[in-house]
């Protein structure tokens, strides 16, 4: 079996690397720096980010990159956001145009606004790109309880080795070629995570976090519309399957960071204590100033940056948010409908 | 002369580049012919072996219906010919068995690729080249003897006006060493002429290309098409087995190591903006031509594409191009009868332009591409953004063999669409009519916020008068903006409006709409600058849509209002 290529030695990596390495293909995955890996190659643990786990023993970790860039057709890129710029253009030194590179990684590009797949186009001549994405906490994958993802890409033949590659008895792989939708998805799903941690913890009841959840969806697709993705694909596992894995569930980073300030933190304090990356804090930043550009309604998210960043309280924020506008509720199918789509249609 | 031999219809046809022309044989022609309807007809039968509910008989009627519909009121004697054609295919191909039907395809086939054929003469496209004002003159002279005399004795010097950039020694290496595909954007029907005169001056081979059919209703553009290398596309024609048939056409002429041209827009921009989006329907027949050189082993398989931006100061058929865009906004195809073009007395006044400096013609050719969207260096090596160098074999082999696989190679052809629409944006060159149009548009639209697009188009005369030192502080912030971009590599300047200040651009801008559209793009009157036709100021301020101008001048304006610093105007520059 030909050998798959992994970079990252984060959670989300190491979940991958079992679960291929289960399947029988060698593994080659990049770690940061040579002793973590050697650390990995002695026991086959990730004894930090997945600890007490025993992974397959078809992978080989390494601290060269360059050697699994050139190891494998496929190459699974799954590195902090803030990290994968630098990362996607040192694997430009060594890929070729007949690699598929695919990104797992969830994150936005502050200042260029760019997406994962979208910098791997700018870093490296490769263009069979795509990017897997869905309710994918990497604990359970490890675990080997069953889930599912959603592979996207414009280009077949990524489609096709990402199934094949990845498929199995406790996970499955749903395509998509809505790219900048998929990643969009688990991009934005990170700030209402936030709102329903806060939610949750002021016990306000199931009502409103059914709202909650379900006006965040509206929100999520409305952007990707105006961003030139198709809002259906928020009604998928990379949508609405990853927002609710993530408001609902306590091993989400931005669903504690939201019940902490609930309880009382400030923002400061909550990412102190969480001790990882939550991206939506920086997300809330980045799409609230991109919505005000392009006009998007936003108002859950206008009402988070209110109270973290512009000093507002919680009781003045959920005002404002009981008061907005009472538009349709499914906007889109409402517009289908207007357009003589499914959405008129009787009954 | 060119290399015919390298044009030998064989499979291992693969000498090429360098003085490959456009000239076939006569055995060369019937080799095309006979390999189009073959491919025609193939792709077809594959389609019905596919799809279950597909048949020769679906498709043929397809195309009877079509073509029916469109000869509906046939009128010229070719038009008629044609119908009678389809009559007696739409009266046959229902009783016939499917082999038969096979023979009627191969029939429409027929019809469609000796139309679509072009007929090359190298000596006559030499000749041609060097006397294409002439030529024009003489077609100008047909309709007007008085401008004839006019005429006489007068020198059209083109080569002043007909400024063209780019990196053109690098251009002319390469075309000795792999099949170039030429993709311009399109503004006048005159495009295709100026091109080729363009290529001719600068040494460049000569390309085939598919100009419109309608281009060949003028008899003597008609002439110069036909011997300057053009094939004809009529865009009328929808039906799949037309569209196989010319796709086959275009392929096997870069099979065969034809350098090509093709406007990828389709059509001429009727709002007056850059292309925003291209057909890839030509466009992708490249990665297949590419993969078929590699697998027959030729030793140049290799086919570069260069994105050309044509500028015009001026634009002949301006005027019926914005009511074409403006009648087709919400529908989908709306064809005038008359336009410009069809006038002599305009395309007269055009060229006089043109010939006294009053206008000019910037042709820019962009940096080579390769069918990956990558830049390509001038020994022909591919580099990614950064540089490096890429192998752009390795994007369609297999297990280290070049494979056909056409969903991917479509998915390349659009990374390719948009680094040509890249290219575009970044090779437009703004003149001093696109930067006053915009200005003053700017500043007569902001008057009136409260208009829709379609409101502020219907205003129009001296009572829509703005203050002159608003625009020329409208156009001092645009010109300061462009300059900024410029040197970012983002939009590309006229001289004028590199270097010129607001007042001086303007001016220039007013001289040259008015020595082209008599009293109507900008005018000044009593109580400011005005238009007495909002339609065609607004089509030459497109040119300069879609780089986010109008937002920034919109900020600076609202930061500091114009009309309260009118010394800025003189300031600037």
């Amino acid at each position: 079996m030909e050998t798959i290529g992994i970079i990252g030695g984060g959670s989300f990596g190491s979940a991958l690397a079992d679960m291929v390495g289960t399947k029988g293909h060698p593994v080659l995955q990049w770690f940061r720096t040579a002793e973590a890996a050697d650390r990995f190659n002695a026991t086959f643990e990730n004894a930090k980010y997945l600890p007490g786990l025993r992974l397959s023993a078809n992978i080989t970790a390494t601290g060269d990159l360059e050697k699994v860039a050139r190891s494998s057709k496929l190459l699974i890129v799954s590195v902090p956001s803030q990290h994968f710029r630098e990362i996607a253009r040192k694997l430009g030194d060594w890929v070729d145009g007949g690699q598929i590179l695919v990104s797992t990684t969830k994150g936005i590009e502050a200042h260029s606004f760019k997406l994962m797949t979208e910098i791997l186009r700018e870093e490296t001549c490769c263009l069979k790109i795509g990017a897997i994405s869905g309710p994918n906490l990497a604990k359970e994958i490890a675990a080997k309880k069953p889930s599912g993802t959603v592979i996207a890409s414009r280009y077949e033949e990524v489609i096709q080795k990402v199934q094949e590659v990845l498929s199995g008895p406790y996970f499955r792989v749903y395509s998509n070629s809505d790219v900048y939708g998929v990643e969009l998805g688990g991009v934005l799903k990170n700030v209402y995570a936030i709102a329903t941690g806060l939610v949750a913890s002021l016990k306000m009841g199931d009502n409103t976090i059914g709202m909650l959840i379900t006006r965040g969806l509206a929100e999520m697709s409305r952007f990707a519309d105006k961003m030139g993705s198709n809002p259906l694909t928020f009604l998928g596992l990379a949508g609405v399957g990853d927002l609710v894995t993530t408001c609902t569930s306590p091993l989400s980073r931005n669903y504690r960071v939201g019940l902490m300030i609930g309880q009382g933190s400030t923002l400061e304090e909550a990412v102190a204590r969480i001790g990882e990356v939550a991206e939506g804090i920086n997300t809330i930043r980045i799409v609230k100033e991109k919505a005000a550009q392009l006009g998007i309604r936003m108002h859950i998210l206008e009402g988070l940056h209110a109270l973290l960043f512009e000093g507002k309280d919680l009781p003045t924020v959920l005002k404002q948010l009981m008061n907005v506008p009472q538009m349709e509720d499914v906007e889109f199918a409402y517009r289908a409908g207007q357009n003589g789509g499914p959405g008129n249609s009787p009954g | 002369m060119p290399d015919t031999a390298a044009l030998s219809p064989s499979a291992d046809s693969v000498g090429r580049p360098a003085n490959v022309g456009l000239l076939l044989t006569r055995e060369q022609r019937e080799h095309v012919r006979s390999e189009v309807i073959r491919r025609t007809v193939e792709d077809h039968l594959e389609m019905v072996r596919k799809a279950r509910d597909m048949s020769l008989e679906v498709i043929i009627n397809d195309a009877v219906y079509q073509e029916q519909e469109r000869l509906r009121n046939a009128r010229s004697r070719q038009d008629r010919e044609e119908a009678r054609f389809w009559n007696k295919v739409g009266h046959e191909f229902h009783r016939v068995s499917e082999a038969e039907r096979e023979r009627i395809l191969e029939r429409i086939a027929g019809m469609y690729v000796d139309e679509i054929m072009g007929y090359f003469n190298p000596v006559l496209h030499k000749v041609a080249a060097k006397v294409l004002p002439w030529g024009l003159k003489a077609m100008l002279s047909r309709f007007s003897p008085a401008a004839w005399l006019k005429y006489l004795g007068t020198r059209l010097n083109l080569e002043e006006n007909l400024v063209i950039s780019g990196p053109l020694d690098h251009i002319r290496e390469l075309a000795g060493r792999a099949t170039l595909i030429m993709t311009p954007t399109h503004v006048s029907n005159l495009d295709s002429v100026v091109i080729g005169l363009g290529l001719y001056q600068m040494r460049l081979p000569p390309f085939t290309y598919g100009a419109g059919l309608n281009l060949f209703g003028n008899p003597v553009i008609s002439f110069f098409l036909n011997n300057l290398g053009a094939y004809k596309v009529d865009r009328r024609k929808k039906n799949g087995i037309y569209k196989t048939a010319l796709k086959h056409y275009a392929t096997l002429s870069m099979e065969m190591g034809q350098h090509n041209l093709f406007f990828p827009g389709g059509t001429r921009s009727r709002s007056g903006e850059v292309e925003q989006k291209i057909k890839l329907g030509l466009l992708g027949c490249g990665v297949n031509v590419y993969v078929s050189n590699l697998l027959a082993g030729k030793p140049n398989p290799d086919l570069f594409v260069i994105p050309c931006t044509v500028s015009c100061g001026l634009v002949l058929e301006a005027r019926s191009l914005i009511e074409d865009f403006l009648k087709e906004t919400g529908k989908s195809r709306f064809i005038r009868v008359r336009s410009d073009f069809s006038r002599p007395m305009r395309v007269l006044k055009f060229w006089r332009n043109l010939q006294s400096m009053n206008s000019r013609i910037q042709l820019h050719f962009g940096e080579p591409l390769d069918l990956f969207g990558n830049r390509v260096d001038r020994n022909g090596v591919s580099r990614d953004a950064h540089g490096r160098p890429v192998d752009r074999r390795k994007y369609v082999e297999n297990d280290g063999k070049p494979v056909h696989y056409p969903q991917r190679d479509q998915e390349y052809t659009r990374e390719l669409g948009r680094s040509i629409l890249d290219a575009y944006r970044r090779n437009n060159v703004a003149m001093s009519t696109h930067t006053a149009a915009f200005a003053a548009f700017n500043v007569m639209r902001r008057r009136n916020p409260q208009y829709d697009l379609y409101r502020v188009l219907r205003t129009a005369g001296p009572d829509h008068s703005v203050p002159l030192r608003d625009v020329h502080a409208e156009l001092a912030i645009l010109l300061a903006r462009l300059r900024d971009m410029e040197s970012k590599g983002e939009i590309l300047l006229a001289p004028e409006v590199r270097t010129g200040n607001a007042t001086d651009v303007f001016a220039k801008a007013m001289e040259h709409f008015g020595s082209f559209h008599d009293q109507e793009v900008l005018l000044q009157g009593p109580d400011g600058v005005y238009t007495n036709n909002m339609k065609l100021l607004y089509y030459y301020r497109n040119r300069l849509d879609h780089y986010g101008l109008d937002k920034v001048l919109d900020k600076s304006v609202s930061e500091d209002p114009v009309s309260e610093k009118p010394q800025e105007t003189r300031s600037e520059g």
